[in-house]
Order: structure tokens, then sequence, then C-alpha cells
């Protein structure tokens, strides 16, 4: 911290920041608390009975096929639906800062999904692909079962990456225009005199200069995959077909929700929580400088 | 850039335009099937082009749900949720960078944590805290047998209990406490020269002052970005308010839409309706990207960073 002139009242921070504060306590940690408390209890749903039982949640979880086929879908999901939205944004943001007519205009309409909310393109999605009316149907027509995602699995998994990939690609889009147009242009230029072609600068240059700006948006997006992804399984696959879909946060809230096992679903919640300790760890490690986390 | 160079350009517009079509072949696909009757998506399968329906089914939409009242909700949660966080985290900010004080790594830590919780995760307690609000305080009367004592003492019983659930602040009050926005202001405030705060001490003004009268001027276009990207994503929200409300009459716009998928298998959707209500759950915030622009930008990238 630079050395500025500093307010001396000892109590008026924690006045300030009480409003805060107490709604983090509220809404964070008793929450986190609870389900701690709960993993370690079985209990009965939205009962206040409930028993001690340690580590025996843990046990039931770490011992049952459907969380390690949960586990397995997490990561088939997230790291396809990373690599395709980093790549895509990638191509996209390169393109757009050539020296293009009209990438303005492409620049403003790639962000414009952002503005779809991941529920809202599992019902559009739920359409598109229908393998009856869609444009697969005419695929069907050639192939007969070539397109079925509410019976295949790996069908249904290839849809939600693709489309969890499409809702963060203008993020990552946005975030990779900006790290460009830091790389300066005397570089681009030098490389030019020295006779390097586009591809070149692009691999030599520009893509190592983004580099950090690539791995933030991969943690970002692994943080995504993992939370923000249920409105969208929600309304496009609920899981299914066969729990093929089933991806821990979505478990988190079916076994919980709807199989009223407030036990398991919390065991799966501090499980949950201790993957992203470590993935937030490694965002705070490498970004601290540019983010200004640092104390 | 450096150099024009003919077939790289003709390559990265073929590129640019099958972004194009991958970011809003979906949207133009929705817009024409929503425009056209169900008879002709059954009958032609998914419409290709704009028909004259549009109107139409979006009033068939409006007719069937309550979609003013979703709207309405929508908007008003996104803008509790936006004030709210601005509010909260431009004055926590504040506290955590202008004052000397022990206190300030507790506030910094504690809001740290909340990365670590995001709602997704601990949604089932957090459901049962919005429940009843007063849980944590009935529980530490309990455990600390000081219930007891005022019962004994007074001769009453406390029970305090507060129901958040189909409420506003039941549905915008978990959405408001979160680290990001305080540590963009946080980051912010860090770049404002120290010879600001020290001249205002000099001139005599204390801390709410120099707050107000400087510091808050100062912070428009961070408002501006933050409150952008804040309105959008508690508008694209879904798992809370699913979570949150049970009465028809609470239900975003979001959330509407997808209650309007059948929930009888075999049931025959009337996709045409389906989606206008989609149109209707994605065009404001469409809106609000184009018109914010900038801001939006801005908020992406610093929230990012």
């Amino acid at each position: 911290m630079k050395s500025s002139a500093m307010f001396q009242h000892r109590w008026m921070p924690l006045a300030l920041a009480a409003p805060q504060l107490i709604i983090v306590f509220l809404f964070f940690f008793w929450p986190a608390w609870k389900a701690i408390w709960w993993s370690f209890h079985l209990v009965r749903p939205f009962g206040n009975d409930s028993v001690f039982v340690s580590v025996k949640n843990y046990l039931r979880i770490l011992g049952d096929d459907s969380f390690y086929s949960s586990l397995q879908a997490t990561l088939i999901f997230t790291a396809g639906s990373l690599v395709l939205a980093i790549f895509i944004a990638i191509v996209l943001a390169a393109c757009a800062e050539l020296n293009l007519r009209g990438r303005k205009i492409f620049r403003h309409l790639f962000i414009w999904p952002y503005a779809v909310a991941g529920a809202a393109l599992g019902v559009i999605l739920k359409f598109v692909m229908n393998p009856v009316l869609g444009p697969m149907a005419i695929l069907n027509g050639i192939w007969p079962g070539f397109w079925t995602p509410h019976i295949n699995g790996s069908e249904a998994m290839l849809m939600l990456i693709f489309a969890f990939a499409w809702t963060q690609v203008p993020f990552n889009f946005v975030i990779f225009v900006a790290a460009l147009q830091t790389v300066p242009d005397d570089y681009l230029a030098a490389a030019a005199i020295d006779g390097a072609g586009p591809m070149r600068r692009f691999f030599d240059i520009q893509l190592p200069l983004i580099a950090p700006f690539v791995f933030f948006a991969a943690v970002i997006n692994v943080i995504e995959a993992f939370t923000h992804s249920f409105g969208l399984i929600d309304t496009l696959t609920q899981g299914g077909p066969g729990g093929a879909t089933n991806i821990l946060v979505y478990k988190i809230f079916s076994d919980g929700f709807v199989g009223l096992d407030l036990s398991g679903s919390s065991t799966l919640s501090v499980i949950m929580m201790l993957c992203l300790v470590v993935l937030t760890t490694l965002q705070f490690l490498f970004f601290s400088d540019r983010m200004g986390y640092e104390r | 850039m450096v150099e024009r160079h003919p077939l790289l350009t003709v390559f990265a517009y073929a590129v640019l335009m099958l972004g194009l079509i991958f970011a809003l072949g979906p949207l133009y696909l929705v817009l024409c099937s929503a425009s056209v009757s169900n008879q002709q998506l059954l009958n032609n399968g998914i419409a290709l082009l704009p028909g004259p329906q549009l109107i139409d089914n979006l009033h068939a939409v409006a007719q069937r749900t309550n979609i003013g009242r979703q709207l309405f909700n929508s908007l008003m949660v996104s803008s509790l949720v936006v004030i709210g966080k601005l509010a909260l985290s431009s004055i926590t900010a504040f506290a955590v960078v202008y004052f000397r004080s022990p206190f300030k790594p507790l506030i910094f830590w504690t809001l740290f944590a909340t990365l670590l919780l995001p709602l997704e995760v601990r949604v089932i307690p957090t459901y049962a805290v919005a429940s009843d609000l007063f849980e944590p305080l009935k529980t530490i009367l309990q455990s600390t047998g000081l219930d007891t004592l005022i019962a004994s003492v007074a001769g009453i019983r406390i029970e305090p209990s507060l129901n958040l659930l189909n409420t506003y602040s039941g549905l915008s009050l978990p959405l408001i406490a979160s680290a990001t926005g305080t540590f963009l202001f946080r980051q912010f405030y860090q770049t404002i020269p120290p010879e600001l705060s020290e001249a205002a001490l000099m001139d005599g003004a204390g801390p709410i002052r120099f707050f107000i009268d400087i510091l808050l001027p100062l912070s428009k276009t961070n408002f501006a970005a933050l409150g952008t990207i804040v309105f959008i994503s508690t508008w694209k929200d879904y798992m809370w308010p699913l979570v949150v409300t049970s009465q028809e009459n609470m239900r975003t716009v979001v959330l509407g839409m997808a209650t309007f998928l059948p929930t009888e298998s075999g049931q025959w959707p009337e996709w045409n309706l389906l989606m206008a209500a989609a149109l209707f759950a994605f065009i404001p915030p469409v809106i609000v990207i184009a018109l914010m622009q900038r801001w939006f930008v801005k908020g992406l990238v610093g929230v990012g960073k």
C-alpha cells in the first residue's frame, strides 16, 4: 500500500463494512457452516432432527459409483467447454484485431450472446437441437438415429459442451481483445520489418504476450463451468439421459432438493468447496499482482 | 496493425462471418420461430425466415403467463442487486483502503473467502437460511443458554423468525454481497493519488465528507461499469429464483420462460410461443448491452481483472 494520508479511526471502517459483513455472514458463512455440519450428520429433510455420524456421509459418497460418474462428467464437461470457448474466442479476437473494415461492428456483435442466460439457451437449444424439428432432423432423415441426444449420453454431453462454450465465448472474447490491445504496435511493426508474416507474429509475439490473460480466462471458465452451468443443464438435459450430464453442481441440487438427501448433498457441497479453494488459490497466486488482491 | 495482406483479409472475414453465425445464429432462429405459427413449425421444421406472427405470438405469451409481472420482477430484483451491490462494495472498499485500522485484514479476508463459496455450491443451506433468517441468532441464543435465561427472567420466550422466501429481499440479498465488486472498487481507489486525501484532510474534511464529495464523483465510471455487468448477470440468474420462489407472481422472466416448457413428457410444446417467451427473457439484457456497450466491456474486463 502506498503511503497515503489515512484517516485515523479505529472503529469506523468496521462500522462502514458492517452491512456487507452481516450479509456475508448470513448468506455465505452460515450456510457454508451448515453444509459442513450437515455433512457430518444424518439429517432429516428440513427437520431439526439429526444424528452425528462422523465421516460416514463421506464414506458413502466416496463409495458411490454415481459420484464418480458425476465427477467424470464434470471433468469432461469442464475440459471440453474450456478448450472450445478459449479456442473460438482467441481466433475471433485475433481476427477482430486485424486492421479490417467494420471490425468495430464485429466487436459489438460478438458480445451480444452474453445477454442470453444459460437457462434461456437451454430452452432455445431444446428446440433447435430437437431431433424431430431442428436442422438435425435432416441428418436423421438421411441416417436414422444419427442424432438422438435424448437417449444417447455422449451426444447430450457434446450438445451441453457446445452450448456452454457458446455462453462463455463473449467473456473470453472481451478479455482477449483487451489483452491484444496491450500488445505494443512497435513490436508487431519490428517483427514485420524482420519479415515475419501475420501468422508468425501471432504465434511468436501476440500469443505469448497475452498468455497470462488466456490462463486467467481459463481459470474463470473452469469456475463458471463448475458453478454457473446449472441453468443450462436444468433446462436442456436435466442431468440425463441416464445421468450422463449429471455434473456435480446439478447433483448437489437434485440430491438435496429432489432426493431430499441433505447429508449427501451437503457432503458434495463440501467436496466442491474444497475444489474451489484449490482453483481460487491458483487464480490468486498467479494474478495477485494484476488483480490488486495483494495486501 | 502493420500491413495489409489480401489473402489474410479474406480469411479473417471468413472467420469473423462464421463466428457471427455461431454467435447470433441461435438468436436469429429464435426470432424466426417466434414469428410463425406452431403448425408451420410442426410441418416444416424450424423456421429459417421471419414470419408475420411475431406480435400475435408475443401477445399470446403475455396472455398465457403473467409476463408483465415477470418482467417487472426481473427489473426489480436486478435493480435492487445493482443498487445494493454498488453501495456496499464502494463503502466497504473505502473502509479497506482509506483507514488505518486493525480490522482491515479481517474485513479483507472475510470478503476474500466469499470467492470460495459460490451460491450454487451452498444453495441448499442458503435456502434454509432464507426460509428462516434469524436462525443463526436463535442458535446463538440456544447454545449459550441465553434464551432460557431471558425466559426465566422476563417470562417471554424469544423465537425470532423471518421468512424471506417469495420476497424481493429474499431474491436479491444473497446476490448482493460478494467480493468482486468490493475488489473492483478497492483496486480503483488504490490508483487515486494519496495527495487527494491529504489535501482533503488538510482542508478539514472528515472521511464521510471525503467519500461523498471526492471519491464518489471520481468513481462514476466504475459505478456505470459494475452496475451494467451486475444488472445483466442478475437478470440471467436462474438457480436462486428457482429455489427461493414458489409463487407464480414472484418468478423472474428467465425462470418463467423455463416453466413454459411442457411438464408432462409426450406433451407437444407450442414451440413458437416458447421461443417468443425466450425473446422476452433475453431482449432486455441485449438492449442494455447495446446501449451500455462501453461500460459493459469495462465492467467485464474490470470484474475479470
